[in-house]
């Protein structure tokens, strides 16, 4: 979490229990018919449910708690976020306590307990991109996406907005990435050109 | 019984048996041997989280001038240890540690006594704003786990870590977390036969016959599925089961 939005810190995680990914919003596979139901949780009329995407991630890892941060990692991938409903079902196919995940999920910065948009927009604000303007420019996809960094989506659930630290590409600065896309040299300027190119794609 | 295998080691120029497995922490402290400690509890495993517990040490194979600070609570006892728990190195030491805590916790009194006796009366770091008295041991979060409620973990990292309750639903009102924090930074009230903690209010079984709180009904649900004793086992204070004990003693030898 960058230190300008402290509103995040004492968030109890616990909160985003009702949030569920939507259809269109997320890259998840989301069953088209209503999928078995495997999890006590699981409604069989939910279009959204998470369990057969969760059924398949559990095929590639064994049962056991060195498993947690690559089941992890693949949901984060999958939905962008980590849903409740999946650490509920980790914690009970683990049988690791549901404290635990939440420890190590919100102990690196690369997992979102709250939805993300399709896209993260991730502004370099390491020293180069820094020197470079990459306050300002933040600031500038922070008024455009009306969204703080490291908080929500937008309403459309398109971009979410984030800072990092150096992303290596320090010729390039101020550099922004795109899920996995480099942008470089973005200002004020080509902001709107990037924004409009992502939203297409 | 088969004999506990044990080490002769040395602490402040005493000569120690001490069995095999312990750590210097427990040895010393079976000795009366004073050395600090915050995040150390003999129910749970040790942490060494808050590192007041440095000592230094020597092992008869090293060349003299050699030795090591180590935490004391995680450091097994071996054959021929020596152990030095107020050396200059291991005072100013926790100097350091009093000094950096007294900057994350300057209201705590624990803290502030703590460090006073090892005469450091104001950090001469950057206090912590809006500073709550937590000094991240992690105690609470062991003892949660160690009772198995599982409850509270810590989230984050780095200064911005925290403990709270992720898991609320799971949270039994124990006040084990209260109780054990080496700073009572967990805050909790107890009042007639309500009990709150954690944002989260239970109702208290009072002893039958003192009035006194003893657990929250779900702790004693949680006792006894663990102990497999019957719930009613937990209902009374010690005092009162041993008053009923007496009295149906006395009814069996004067009826
Ligand atoms: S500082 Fe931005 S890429 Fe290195
Ligand atoms: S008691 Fe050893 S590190 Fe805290």
């Amino acid at each position: 979490m960058s230190p300008k939005s402290k509103t995040g810190k004492r968030r109890d995680p616990g909160d985003v229990a009702a949030l569920e990914p939507t259809a269109g919003d997320t890259g998840a596979k989301v069953p088209a018919s209503p999928s078995k139901a495997t999890g006590d949780s699981c409604d069989p009329m939910d279009p959204v449910c998470i369990c057969d995407t969760m059924d398949e991630i559990f095929t590639h890892y064994p049962r056991e708690e060195a498993s947690l941060i690559m089941i992890l990692q693949e949901l984060q991938d999958r939905f962008n976020w980590l849903p409740d409903a999946a650490l509920e079902r980790i914690a009970e196919e683990l049988d690791i306590p549901k404290s635990r995940i939440l420890a190590v999920s919100t102990f690196y910065k690369s997992f979102s307990l709250d939805p993300r948009g399709r896209k993260v927009i991730k502004v370099c604000t390491g020293t180069a991109c820094h020197v470079r303007g990459a306050g300002m420019l933040l600031e500038e996809f922070e008024r455009v996406l009306d969204i703080p960094v490291g908080e929500g989506m937008t309403d459309d659930g398109t971009f979410s907005l984030e800072s990092v630290n150096c992303v290596g590409a320090c010729a390039m600065a101020p550099a922004v990435l795109v899920n996995d896309r480099y942008y470089a040299k973005v200002g004020p300027g080509n902001l709107g050109k990037l924004l409009t190119k992502e939203r297409e794609s | 019984m088969s004999e506990t295998k044990t080490v002769r080691i040395t602490i402040d120029g005493r000569s120690i048996d001490a069995p095999v497995g312990q750590t210097v922490l427990e040895a010393a402290r079976q000795h009366n041997i004073d050395i600090p400690s915050l995040c150390y509890h003999p129910g749970v495993e040790a942490f060494g989280a808050c590192r007041l517990c440095v000592v230094e040490i020597r092992k008869h194979n090293w060349t003299p001038d050699w030795k090591q600070l180590v935490t004391s609570c995680l450091f097994p006892v071996e054959e021929g240890l020596i152990v030095e728990t107020r050396s200059p190195e291991v005072m100013e030491n926790r100097k350091v540690v009093l000094d950096l805590q007294l900057a994350r916790v300057p209201n705590s009194d624990v803290i502030r006594q703590l460090a006073a006796e090892y005469g450091i009366h104001d950090t001469s770091y950057e206090k912590r704003e809006d500073a709550d008295d937590c000094i991240m041991c992690g105690l609470c979060v062991r003892v949660c786990d160690a009772i198995g409620a599982h409850a509270i973990s810590t989230l984050s990292r780095g200064p911005e870590k925290y403990v709270d309750v992720p898991n609320k639903d799971a949270c039994i009102g124990c006040l084990a977390c209260a109780l054990t924090c080496p700073t009572n930074a967990i805050e909790y009230i107890e009042e007639g036969n309500m009990r709150t903690i954690w944002d989260k209010t239970f109702e208290v079984v009072l002893d039958p016959v003192n009035k006194k709180p003893i657990a929250t009904p779900e702790q004693i649900a949680h006792f006894s599925k663990q102990s497999g004793l019957p719930e009613d086992y937990f209902t009374k204070s010690d005092a009162t089961r041993k008053k009923e004990t007496a009295a149906s003693f006395a009814r069996v030898m004067f009826d």
